[in-house]
């Protein structure tokens, strides 16, 4: 029996709901959850006097699941740091879903703003409706192995700008477009966009490997050309091709340890590169 | 408001007082005797079992001013999850741990129970940013020092012997920019660094575009500083910063200015970042020993030592080639750095302190047997110099690793084992007492900072600003976990009359004075012929006006003049 959250009015302003996880859920009567603290704009309110609270709460953190029923697209934080356990949303959800997330699933209705499962550590998201900037992404002014870990999200619409900011490992898949700088930073991991991609493609990348099976306007200069192979594999998919390879970014190391798969067919206008490339 | 404080084992090291049961009364913001006082109508503290101080004071802690800013903006980071909860009527909102914002700076120091810090770092021409920013630190009093040691007028005096002229610039430059005493930042580097170099610059190399020096830099400005009556001694961050080998140095500078005069006459700030021995720094030593040496064997120094607290912290300092040395140095690839026209140049680069590192150990070492070894407490003050060896949050821990060998003990387990056999520190049995505490965090440093009238004490007269911690001097003393807890939260802070934390907690939001100096000293004539000929020049110098460079005491909170030799 899940515990059901229902907004009582739409929200003016932003909430700050970093309770709204399982972690804190398990084991508590809904009297407790329904005064945990929550920011609305400056001030502290409990989290009953903005949702209305049902269901029965599981005791552990894997068996329990939280549904919001409605819009909290102003709400923030939600997931924040869970370990287990199930979030579905049924409406669009605010910035930071899922950050520094561990374990757990997470299912959005709707749309979700920007930061979704920034620097998390493991989970799934899905998400129906589209999706803001930095997917996954790491925060502003950390350095180093900080973006995403380890994890899954899926995003069946369109995503904004820098999907997989500074990711580490993990998957990310985007079934729609994406915003510019795909894969900006990355160190690890895989990000699949099956729509068209804004451009500069893995800026500054380091390693993991991002395919776009839609149109790329341009290739960053820092990539070479590397081969054309006929099929890309993420997540044991596998999608057919024919693709380019590029490998770079040349700017960010000199081992060029990321590689870049671009849809031929949908790219007519990278045709020059394949002069570049030896025939044995 | 009068308060009586009732019971409390008394430290109060400048009139004598060692941690007997005395009752201390206060009465418009000044301490008055407790017979004075009407218990009836006024606000009984139980102090019993507890133990009264007069509140701390900070001599050396980068609050406030642009490159602290720069610090704010270059780490993001530092502010995610550290905030303190703004409660309206009482305190206000902030964030940050190793560059915190205005408002938490004022409350975690009154949380600790200091009552009174110094910026010691502010180029002139950023002194408006400086005050705008010490205006808005809650709680505290505050002063800043300008640094002079890179100043085109004050190089071109120097370098032409006219002394005397020097003097009369920075008589009017204190005044102009309300500051309090001279910082020199690795003198001369500065102007170096506008040509892309200065790394390493020694006490005898030369700055070619004055001829100049940083040894005539150093005495001219000492002398000047004697000639002005200035309250503080010249305030030295010493040449070579940093580099392994550089204990030689700080002695030079040190011997540099024996003779000068009596009393104290250089404030070696942040030692432990200049003790270093050995030529590379896989092979850093310790030099603690020498300079403690010398510092016990002449009484012309005082020192801060500048100890480093494992985690995180930012460095920021006026010397930006060090500062961009030291990012090529760490893996945090970050950095800023700026200059500011005729006057200095600075770098901030994020850093963090490691337990495993043998320099980082080695440094940590450095720190306290400078602090262990300088047998005079009043010359030697423990600071971290916030926020470049630690925030200046973790003094409570600094203060029990001085007060205990057991807790030193505990952390050389968990550091490096190269830097334990390389230290003389598991070798000193010396413990600090709370009496010699109240010495080396409040009365030395408002005695060196030229204050011990009104801070530092508790005499009849002196600035209401008390700390009561919830300690006992027989047994807690013993115990470095009570300590870090009795200093961290101090069950009470009054600030001028006023209880700003109660049981650790902020109870109200007051603000403190800006202390700046005004000196008498010179003769009007030589002061208006120079005040002429600065304006002259700044046409040439300065890309703003010269009506615009000077600070109005009207911009500042509480301004608060200190005048010396009229």
């Amino acid at each position: 029996m899940p515990v059901v959250l229902k907004p009582k009015e739409s929200f003016k302003v932003l909430v700050d709901a970093k309770c709204i996880a399982p972690d804190e859920f398990a084991g508590k009567s809904l009297d407790e959850i329904g005064s945990l603290e929550v920011y609305e704009g400056g001030f502290i309110r409990k989290l009953g006097d903005l949702f209305e609270i049902q269901g029965s709460p599981a005791s552990s953190v894997e068996e329990t699941q939280i549904v919001i029923e409605g819009d909290v697209w102003k709400v923030c934080r939600i997931g924040e740091k869970m370990s287990g356990g199930s979030i579905i949303i049924n409406g669009s959800a605010g910035h930071y879903l899922g950050r520094w997330m561990r374990g757990g699933t997470i299912e959005v209705k709707g749309n979700v703003r920007s930061w979704l499962g920034a620097e998390m550590e493991g989970g799934t998201i899905e998400v129906f409706g589209n999706a803001g900037s930095f997917v996954g992404g790491r925060l502003r002014g950390k350095v180093g192995k900080k973006g995403m870990k380890n994890g899954y999200i899926i995003i069946h619409g369109s995503a904004g700008a820098r999907v997989g900011h500074g990711m580490v490992k993990g998957t990310i898949i985007i079934d729609g477009d994406s915003g510019p700088f795909p894969g900006s930073e990355m160190m690890g991991g895989k990000i699949l966009i099956r729509g068209n991609c804004e451009g500069k493609a893995g800026a500054h990348m380091s390693g993991g490997s991002i395919v776009i099976c839609g149109k790329l306007p341009s290739v960053l200069p820092g990539f070479y050309i590397d081969d054309v192979v006929p099929k890309a594999k993420v997540k044991k998919e596998k999608i057919e091709g024919p693709f380019y390879l590029f490998v770079g970014d040349a700017l960010a190391s000199l081992g060029c340890g990321g590689r870049l798969y671009i849809h031929k067919p949908s790219n007519p206008h990278l045709k020059f590169y394949e002069e570049l490339l030896e025939v044995e | 408001m009068e308060i009586l404080i009732k019971g409390g084992y008394v430290f109060d090291p400048i009139n004598g007082v060692k941690g007997e049961k005395l009752d201390i009364g206060v009465k418009d913001g000044k301490i008055v005797e407790a017979s004075k006082i009407d218990e009836r109508s006024a606000k009984v503290i139980d102090a019993s079992g507890k133990v009264v101080m007069p509140g701390g004071v900070d001599l050396h802690s980068h609050i406030a001013g642009a490159k602290v800013n720069v610090g704010r903006l270059l780490r993001p980071e530092d502010h995610y999850i550290s905030f303190i909860k703004a409660i309206t009527g009482v305190k206000r909102s902030g964030t940050g741990k190793t560059t915190p914002t205005v408002a938490p700076i004022g409350y975690k120091y009154a949380r600790m129970g200091w009552t009174t810090v110094i910026e010691p770092a502010s180029p002139p021409l950023k002194t408006r940013h400086t005050h705008e920013e010490l205006n808005d630190i809650p709680i505290l009093d505050k002063a800043c020092f300008p640094l002079v040691d890179s100043n085109w007028f004050v190089l071109d005096y120097l370098s032409k012997g006219e002394v005397e002229k020097c003097a009369a610039f920075i008589a009017w430059l204190l005044d102009a920019i309300k500051g309090y005493a001279l910082k020199l930042v690795d003198p001369g580097v500065a102007e170096l660094w506008s040509l892309g170099k200065g790394y390493g610059l020694d006490l005898d190399d030369e700055i070619p575009s004055f001829g100049i020096t940083p040894r005539e830099i150093i005495t001219g400005l000492c002398k000047v500083n004697r000639m002005l009556k200035l309250p503080h001694s010249i305030h030295v961050h010493c040449n070579r910063l940093g580099i392994p080998g550089n204990y030689t140095t700080t002695l030079e500078t040190m011997k540099a200015l024996e003779g000068m005069g009596d009393g104290i006459v250089i404030h070696v700030t942040h030692a432990q970042f200049n003790s270093y021995k050995g030529d590379n720094w896989p092979a850093l030593r310790s030099g603690a020993p020498e300079i403690a040496d010398y510092v016990n064997s002449h009484d012309h120094v005082s020192v801060d030592i500048g100890q480093i607290m494992f985690g995180g912290a930012t460095t920021m300092t006026a010397d930006a080639p060090f500062e961009f040395a030291l990012f090529h140095m760490t893996p945090i690839k970050k950095w800023a750095g700026s200059e500011v026209e005729v006057e200095s140049a600075s770098g901030i680069v994020p850093f963090k302190y490691k337990k495993r590192s043998v320099v980082n150990a080695v440094q940590w070492c450095i720190g306290l047997e400078l602090a262990l070894l300088i047998k005079d407490p009043w010359r030697v003050i423990p600071t971290t110099d916030h926020p470049n060896g630690g925030p200046f949050t973790r003094y409570p821990r600094l203060i029990s690793w001085l007060m205990s060998k057991k807790a030193r003990e505990e952390v050389f387990e968990k550091i490096n084992k190269t830097a334990k056999r390389r230290s003389v520190l598991p070798d000193i049995d010396r413990e600090y007492s709370l009496y010699e505490i109240a010495i080396v965090t409040r009365a030395a440093p408002a005695k060196l900072l030229g204050l011990e009238e009104r801070k530092g004490h508790l005499g009849e007269g002196a600035d209401a600003d008390i700390a009561i911690y919830d300690l006992d001097p027989a047994e807690g003393a013993k115990d470095p976990e009570k300590i870090v807890k009795a200093f961290k939260y101090a069950y009470c802070t009054i600030k001028d009359g006023e209880i700003v934390v109660m049981n650790g907690k902020i109870a109200k939001t007051t603000y403190g004075r800006t202390f700046y100096v005004k000196s008498k000293a010179l003769g009007e004539d030589l002061m208006k012929e120079v005040e002429e000929e600065v304006k002259q020049r700044f046409k040439e110098w300065y890309t703003i006006q010269f009506s615009n460079y000077i600070i109005d005491e009207s911009e500042i909170r509480y301004p608060e003049p200190i005048v010396v030799g009229g």
